[in-house]
Parts: C-alpha cells; structure tokens; sequence
C-alpha cells in the first residue's frame, strides 16, 4: 500500500452549492457535475483552495507552499505544490425515504469505480465486492435496515423492491467504519444500492432546487427579473476523492501527512447563507 | 437525422411562438401567465416530481375564458406533444412503468429549457415577471 496516497471523504453537514456559474439549463445556477455520467462532483480545484485556506496560519507559511505551491504574484518565483488533488465524486446521496426519513443511496457503477480507483491509487479499498442485485427496481439494504418494509423501498417517487444482502452489510459497515464511528447504525440502517438508472434518476431529481430573491429596498418587493433558481447537493450527501503527492517531492512523506488534517471546511458558493459546511476524513 | 436537442428546440419554438401569435387583444394576460409558467414549470417537476406538477396544473386548466386556466391548459397541451403522448396525460403517467416515468421526466426537464429560453425571447417574459399560481 503506498504512503503517498490517502483517500479523502467528505459529509455535507449542510446543502453544498458547488457550481458552474450561469447556464442555459431549467436551473440558473446549477451544481457541478461529472461530464460523462452526469452525477454531482465537487472539482479539485475547489477543494484545493479550501484546505489551504483551512490549514493556513500564521506559522505554517513554508509547509503550506511546499504543499500546495508557491502563489506566482509572489515576489519569488511560482511553485507547484506537492499535493495533487482529485475531484470529489459522489459516494452516497441522501434520498427522501417512507421508511427511516432518508437514505444514503449509491449504485454498482459509483461502488465498482471506488475499488478501481483506491486499488489503481495503491490505497487498499474499504470493501473489495459489489454485490449483484441492485438491477431495474431492485435495491440491496442492509439487515434490520430501517428503509424497507415487508420487502418493499419508497424513494422519492419510485417503489422499488428491496433485499438485505451480507455484501451490502460489509460494505456499509466499512464505510461507516470511517465515516460515522461515532454512530455507526444511523449509516448502516439508511445504506441501500439501488441500480444505475435510479441512481441517474436521483442524482438529478433529488438535488436541492431553491428560489433566491432580491428585494427593492424601499418597497421590500421583489426588483424585477431577481428571481434565480440555484441548484445544491443536499446536506448528508457523501463524497469520495484522493490526495497523491506528486513524485517530484522525493522526501519521506509522514511530516506531510501529519500536518494535513483538515475537519471541517466551507466548499462552494453561499457560506454567509450556511452552504458548503463539510467534515472532512482522511484515511 | 436530427439531434434529440435539435428537435426540442425546434418543437419549443413552434409551440411556444403559437402562444405568441395569440390575439394580443385577448390572450396577452394568457401569455404572460404561460410565459411565467415556462420558468416555474420545470423546476417544480424537479422539486416536486412529474406527476405532482402535471396534476397541479391540471387542477388550474381550463377551456374557458380565465387567463391562468387557458395558460395551463396550454402547458399540459405542450408537455403531451413534447412527450408524444395523446389523451389524458395524467392516466398516462399513472400507467406507466417506473423506467419509462423516468424517461418521461428527464425528456421534460431537457426540453423545457428551450421553453424557458424562448418565453424570454419570444414571449419578453423574465423569471419571476408574472405570479404562476
């Protein structure tokens, strides 16, 4: 397992608006999201600016540039730091549920591709099987899970029909495992893989769409053309990602890794409205 | 052989100019309320789900003379054309499988931003211009 890597997981603590700007889309100010499949990501570049903020004091000035580079408005020469991060793609998406409030809904293709990626980074993976099963209107929870009831799932609009499985059980319990130690069950009860189209389905119907407004001072009414709607991933929401360090830094990296724990930070737009709050795990 | 985008524009704009060609005299408090329903439409579908917004302005239709009941009748009207659908959408949707209520829902989405756009262009109604209740 390499000591150059670490896998990054974030859990919105409240809805996260990590957007694109203006588009022409049902949505004025939608969130960013992965080109060929469509799901929400929170890009690197994003994070990277937000944990050098976060980790940045009045003491740490040299590791923080040999960690994510030297700002080339700088009077020295620009440097590109050692830390490499990847985009953050969605692992779990709090689905409106029946049963047990919510969900933290995920798919084959979203678990198959965590695997891959860990075991291509060197990380090893939390779980090394995707269960079979989770096809069509099929979802796998969990035993005792809380969302399903005489074999039936109410998500959103859809009903699917839903099966405790000991594959899903093992992996709910080794992301819990790092995610929720502090109250492993309120994961493992609410975990289900439902298949790729319905996980499609969600990531586009079950984001958070909010009307903004701005008011005319004197008339506290609605000036004219300032309603927008902005789209954000919902609070609860899980992420996955990486940190590599680059292989020009040639040094042992623990002194790196030690330095580097972040916990909660701000991502995306809209902090003075309490957007973008997540906890942060590094593992 | 078109694109599916290039069909949704291009049925959009013919619906929606139809809406337009209205006599002013008449219909123009129709197309303000049809050009506002073009912007709030879409996102209820997306915050509320299809057959929750299909039903909603299926309760404010109508063919008579009000405004907002001839602007919603317009909308159903539209979405059955965008969804090639005849007769009662409602019972449509209702009887549908859940994969293709899926489908049915992100055809809607998709081909309502060339609604949303052309409200603007064609019919000069903004988002939040006119009341959609």
């Amino acid at each position: 397992m390499s000591d150059r890597v670490k896998a990054i997981y974030l859990h919105a603590l409240t809805p996260v608006h990590s957007g694109t700007g203006q588009a022409v889309a049902v949505v004025d100010l939608p969130i960013a999201r992965e080109k060929a499949t469509g799901w929400p990501i929170i890009p690197a570049s994003s994070l990277k600016g937000v944990l050098r903020d976060a980790l940045s004091n009045d003491n740490n000035k040299g590791w923080i540039d040999l960690a994510f580079g030297k700002d080339v408005r700088s009077e020295e020469q620009g440097e590109a730091g050692v830390f490499c991060f990847t985009d953050q793609r969605i692992l779990c998406l709090p689905v409106r549920s029946y049963f047990g409030t919510f969900a933290y809904a995920t798919c084959p293709l979203v678990l198959q591709r965590l695997v891959r990626d860990m075991r291509a980074f060197g990380v090893q993976p939390l779980f090394d099987a995707v269960p079979a099963g989770a096809e069509g209107m099929n979802a796998l929870v969990t035993k005792g899970s809380t969302l399903a009831k005489g074999g039936k799932l109410y998500l959103e609009d859809l009903d699917l029909s839903a099966k405790e499985d000991e594959q899903t059980q093992k992996i709910a319990n080794a992301l819990a495992g790092k995610l929720f130690t502090e109250n492993p069950r309120s994961f493992t009860e609410r975990f289900v893989i439902v298949s790729d189209e319905v996980f499609n389905f969600l990531c586009e119907t079950a984001m958070e769409v909010a009307a903004r407004i701005r008011l005319k001072d004197e008339t506290k009414t609605v000036e004219t053309g300032a309603l927008w709607y902005e789209e954000a991933v919902p609070a609860e929401s899980l992420f996955s990602g990486a940190v590599l360090i680059a292989d020009h830094y040639r040094r042992e990296p623990t002194d790196l890794w030690n330095k580097f724990q972040p916990s909660l930070i701000q991502l995306g737009g809209n902090s003075t409205v309490g957007r973008g709050l997540c906890r942060v795990v590094i593992a | 052989m078109k694109t599916r985008a290039q069909q949704d524009m291009e049925l959009a704009a013919k619906l929606v100019q139809e809406v337009a060609d209205l006599d002013k005299e008449t219909y123009k408090e129709t197309q303000q309320i049809y050009g506002s329903l073009c912007h709030s439409f879409p996102v209820m579908v997306r915050t509320c789900g299809l057959c929750q917004a299909i039903a909603f302005s299926q309760a404010k239709a109508g063919e008579g003379k009000d405004a907002r009941e001839k602007a919603h009748e317009l909308l159903l009207k539209h979405v059955r054309k965008v969804l090639g659908v005849q007769g009662d959408l409602l019972q449509v949707l209702r009887e549908a499988s859940a994969s293709d209520y899926m489908l049915y829902t992100r055809r809607v989405l998709s081909a309502w931003v060339y609604f949303k756009r052309f409200a603007e262009s064609i019919l000069k109604v903004s988002s939040g211009q006119q009341g959609s209740k």
